[in-house]
């Protein structure tokens, strides 16, 4: 069960517009083993996003996209193109962020549930309408019936977002990588769709690769984490090592920019980024970081694994830091 | 003990919903529903709830966005639901606000210099100095005044709400109602706005309504809050007393609800809440009363009334009447 | 402006269209040079040559031919796309105009207004175009000016429509909530906040209306409800070729220089103004679905 299910091995992709080359992801390495729940946290532009799309292949073919590593899935490279086709159909499926825009709104969802089966499995009308209704069951729908009878517009999103869950589902993945679901949810439906997405997990042993920027979920829902910056991962390990020890400015200073509930005490949140000219040398934190050291300015850091299994990308050995 | 700057009373805000042209029938639906509280000088009064509330139509409410279908409010005595546009204009300096979205607060069209000098243009202040005021409104938010001629596209989220910051300030408001103003931030941008909001209030004597759906925010800012749910106040107390001791069912699944960043601390899932229902509004006795753990027969009769409890804790719940 | 202009040579119709309409608009600047009026006291009539109702084609006095009744082609063509410029800059001038603050307005005002405005702009609509600029002309006589009213009178209710379901969309932005917030009064609300942030979609509509008008007015004048006879206009010169379009028994294209070129002109017109606007549409389009 622990073998290696999806390895990304050195993914860079860049974007080519009017002005300038955006690299939104940066030599990234990462590895999603059979039953782990793997986080990837990050803010806007960390490049989380592109990441999850070139694992499925929803990244635009234009020639202004640029992709190079490798993107393993259970040995083989979903980035060639065939492979990917027949892969990907059968094992791995994805939840979206905004759930009423991901569902097609002029279908019913026991229509879109069933596209699913009648597609994939190549299954019929009515065992395909059958299927449907159990897996609304699964994700705790009251009166399935009902609902897959209904359209988008007229369910809420935490609705919608357990319909996305059963299409995923559906498809009896090995793989569901899930970007952002429940950051459009209310707190409570949050609190509701997570517990589903546990349950599921403990019953099917799915792996997970959940892609985020709460590092409170990822502390809750996660066996390991990834935290990504500037399309670089900066640390990565298991998630009690991260929280309990965690060695990267960069994860310090998120983890210090949360109000937690029951301290009152003031954040002290890392410096903003200023603007200005941005070395693609060197690490891509520099520009705010508060415990540079020497060598930062001019060496890129390379990966040094503090403890079994954590991993960090900085210069931390070099010392008392210069600032 | 300061007294109120504002005072709300049985303010309530319908919308009506005509199903058919010709039809008779309409659909009323009650986004806000007679909710009172009152406001002390100088503090941050927290409005925490989920989506639909009716806590972004209140704080509208306040400064007159929006126009209230019944109730009051009192600004430092006076009821301004009583005064009609041209009586309000004067007032508005007092009552700023905080937009939540900072990509649609800005006029896309105005520079920087033109957004933080139109209030001044309208209420005709600083008119010997009008640079030197706008300079000096941008350093209070941490802005560059070589900023000046760009315009909103060319600034990040965070740089946005610092405009939006200074423009509000500009009028030396006595109010802001700030409305999900970090909740577009990322989370170390949205701290920095948080500690701006804070060393502000200091500094010049603000008083603030904190409106938010993220407990652990409102906590931090804000001195006392209240508790939103589909319309009404369930509770209400010092951010002390309403986290630490929760009385509302409906809080107390809030509370549950967050996700708390220590991996020690595993996820109590709240398993009350019922999954997979579409909630409708109740037309008798309690709105929470299909999601409630701990109800009883009175809850499906009658409404609860948001009473004192314990000194300067409010709730609106039978569990606590009886 | 330079930007503004880069801009549109960058996209690959824009380059076109702006290059076709800067082509029109010079020769319609240079028309006294290109072709000298034969009649200074009305340099719209059309030269005449000879009143010969067969055409002729291209010799030494004129340089394109000449149509039934000797009026020359080139000087027709050249005349042609100052009136041309004239009637589309002048319909889509006052069109937008009443369009934009009739339908702005009273979509900024909203309510009862804004409903009664609508039903308006319905009847507006409902008018048939041609059968209404036919009654117009029928009673107030030919002319170019006649033309122009009936096309100012029942077109600019699109503007209107156009305005509206704009403003009622920037109406709800919240910098419009931010202005009203520190109580700015409602003019400088609508002529600072939302008319910068509505107007793109009525410039491109103008841009590709230039273009339409002038093919109205051409076709109007082609079968005869149009400018009076001899006057310079596309429309009217190939009017004057209707007759001789089939050519002779054996011959088609026997006198294909009286409807040729007007032809390549109005076209080559149309389509400037056309790409034009879609270049300007493509600029700006992500404005408007901001």
């Amino acid at each position: 069960m622990n073998q290696d299910l999806l390895k990304i091995e050195h993914l860079s992709v860049s974007f080519k517009n009017s002005k300038d080359q955006t690299h939104a992801v940066r030599d990234l390495s990462l590895t999603v083993k059979g039953g782990e729940v793997v986080g990837l946290v990050g803010e806007s532009g960390s490049g989380k996003s592109v990441t999850a799309r070139s694992i499925v292949g929803l990244l635009s073919n234009s020639k202004k996209t640029a992709v190079s590593g490798r993107v393993l899935f259970k040995g083989q490279n979903l980035l060639m193109n065939q492979e990917r086709k027949r892969l990907n159909s059968q094992k791995i499926a994805m939840i979206f962020q905004d759930p009423l825009n991901s569902l097609n709104p002029v279908y019913t969802i026991g229509h879109q549930i069933r596209e699913v089966f009648m597609v994939r499995k190549k299954m019929g009308k009515a065992i395909a309408n059958a299927r449907a209704i159990d897996i609304l069951k699964k994700v705790d729908i009251q009166s399935p019936e009902t609902i897959a009878r209904q359209y988008p517009h007229q369910l809420s999103g935490g609705m919608c977002q357990r319909v996305m869950i059963a299409i995923a589902l559906a498809a009896e993945p090995e793989l569901l990588i899930a970007d952002e679901p429940t950051t459009a949810l209310d707190v409570t439906i949050q609190a509701q769709i997570l517990k589903l997405l546990y349950q599921l997990y403990t019953t099917t042993k799915t792996a997970i690769l959940f892609i985020t920027h709460d590092l409170g979920l990822v502390a809750q829902f996660c066996h390991f984490v990834a935290i990504m910056q500037e399309g670089q991962i900066v640390e990565k390990g298991r998630v009690s090592d991260i929280f309990k020890n965690p060695q990267h400015p960069y994860t310090k200073g998120l983890i210090n920019s949360i109000p937690v509930l029951g301290k009152k005490k003031r954040l002290n949140p890392m410096p903003l980024y200023q603007g200005g000219v941005h070395p693609n040398s060197s690490c891509s934190f520099f520009p705010r970081c508060t415990e540079i050291k020497r060598r930062c300015e001019k060496e890129t850091p390379e990966f040094i694994e503090i403890e079994p299994g954590h991993f960090v990308r900085c210069h931390i050995e070099d010392g008392v830091s210069l600032l | 003990m300061n007294e109120d700057l504002l005072n709300v009373r049985s303010l309530t805000k319908e919308y009506i919903n005509k199903r058919r042209i010709f039809s008779r029938k309409s659909h009323i639906f009650k986004a806000v529903d007679k909710i009172s509280f009152s406001i002390r000088k100088g503090e941050t009064f927290g409005l925490v709830g989920e989506s639909g509330c009716g806590k972004s139509t209140t704080g509208k409410m306040l400064v007159r966005l929006e126009e209230p279908t019944t109730g009051k409010i009192y600004f430092k005595g006076e009821n301004l639901t009583d005064l009609n546009e041209k009586q309000m204009q004067p007032i508005r300096r007092n009552l700023q606000m905080i937009f939540q979205n900072p990509y649609g607060s800005l006029n896309p069209k105005m520079t920087l210099k033109q957004i933080i000098e139109e209030p001044l243009k309208i209420h005709k202040l600083a008119v010997n100095n009008r640079h030197k005021r706008i300079c000096q409104l941008l350093d209070y938010v941490g802005l560059q005044s070589a900023f000046l001629d760009r315009y909103p596209s060319e600034f990040s989220g965070g740089q946005r709400q610092r405009i939006a910051i200074a423009r509000a300030l500009s009028l030396h408001p006595e109010f802001i109602v700030a409305d999900e103003p970090v909740s577009a931030l990322d989370v170390s941008i949205q701290a920095h706005i948080l500690n701006l909001l804070i060393d502000l209030q200091k500094e010049f004597s603000l008083t603030y309504l904190f409106i938010s759906h993220d407990l652990s925010v409102v906590r931090y800012i804000s001195d006392r809050a209240g508790v939103m749910y589909l319309g009404k106040i369930v509770e209400m107390a010092d951010c002390d007393n309403l986290y630490d001791h929760p009385l509302h069912p409906y809080t107390k699944m809030l509370l549950a609800s967050i996700p708390i960043p220590d991996p020690e601390k595993p996820f109590e899932f709240v398993t009350e809440d019922l999954p997979g229902i579409q909630v409708s509004r109740q037309k008798h006795g309690c709105a929470f009363y299909p999601r409630c753990a701990n109800r009883i027969e009175n809850c499906l009769l009658d409404k609860p009334e948001l009473k004192e409890i314990s000194p300067g804790h409010f709730a609106a719940c039978h569990l606590y009447t009886t | 402006m330079p930007g503004f202009f880069k801009q549109i040579v960058k996209q690959p119709g824009g380059f076109i269209g702006l290059v076709l309409v800067l082509f029109w608009i010079c020769v319609a600047v240079l028309a006294p040079v290109l072709a000298p009026p034969q009649d200074s006291t009305d340099p719209y009539m059309i030269a005449r040559y000879g009143f010969s109702t067969l055409p002729k084609p291209a010799n030494e006095t004129s340089l394109l031919g000449t149509t039934s009744g000797g009026y020359d082609i080139f000087y027709g063509i050249v005349w042609g796309s100052r009136t041309a410029l004239i009637t589309g800059l002048i319909t889509v001038f006052f069109t937008s105009i009443i369009g934009v603050l009739f339908g702005g307005i009273c979509a900024y005002h909203g309510g009862s207004i804004d409903d009664i405005a609508m039903r308006v702009v319905d009847l507006f609509m409902s008018i048939p175009f041609l059968i209404a600029v036919i009654v117009m002309t029928t009673v107030l006589g030919k002319g170019l000016e006649k033309i122009i009213l009936a096309l100012i009178i029942f077109g600019w209710h699109r503007y209107a429509r156009m305005m509206r379901s704009e403003v009622l969309r920037v109406k709800k932005m919240e910098f419009v909530l931010a202005a009203r917030n520190m109580g700015a009064p409602p003019m400088r609300i609508f002529f600072q906040h939302i008319i910068p942030n509505s107007i793109y979609p009525i410039i491109i509509l103008m841009s590709i209306n230039i273009g339409r008008i002038v093919l109205i007015a051409a076709s109007l004048s082609f079968v005869g409800v149009g400018a009076e006879p001899g006057f310079a206009d596309w429309g009217q010169t190939l009017n004057f070729s209707r007759a001789w379009i089939s050519g002779i028994p054996g011959q088609p294209f026997y006198y294909w220089y009286t409807y040729t070129y007007a032809s390549i002109a109005i076209i080559t017109f149309v389509l400037g103004w056309t790409l034009l606007g879609d270049a300007l549409r493509d600029i700006y389009g992500g404005e408007i679905s901001t």
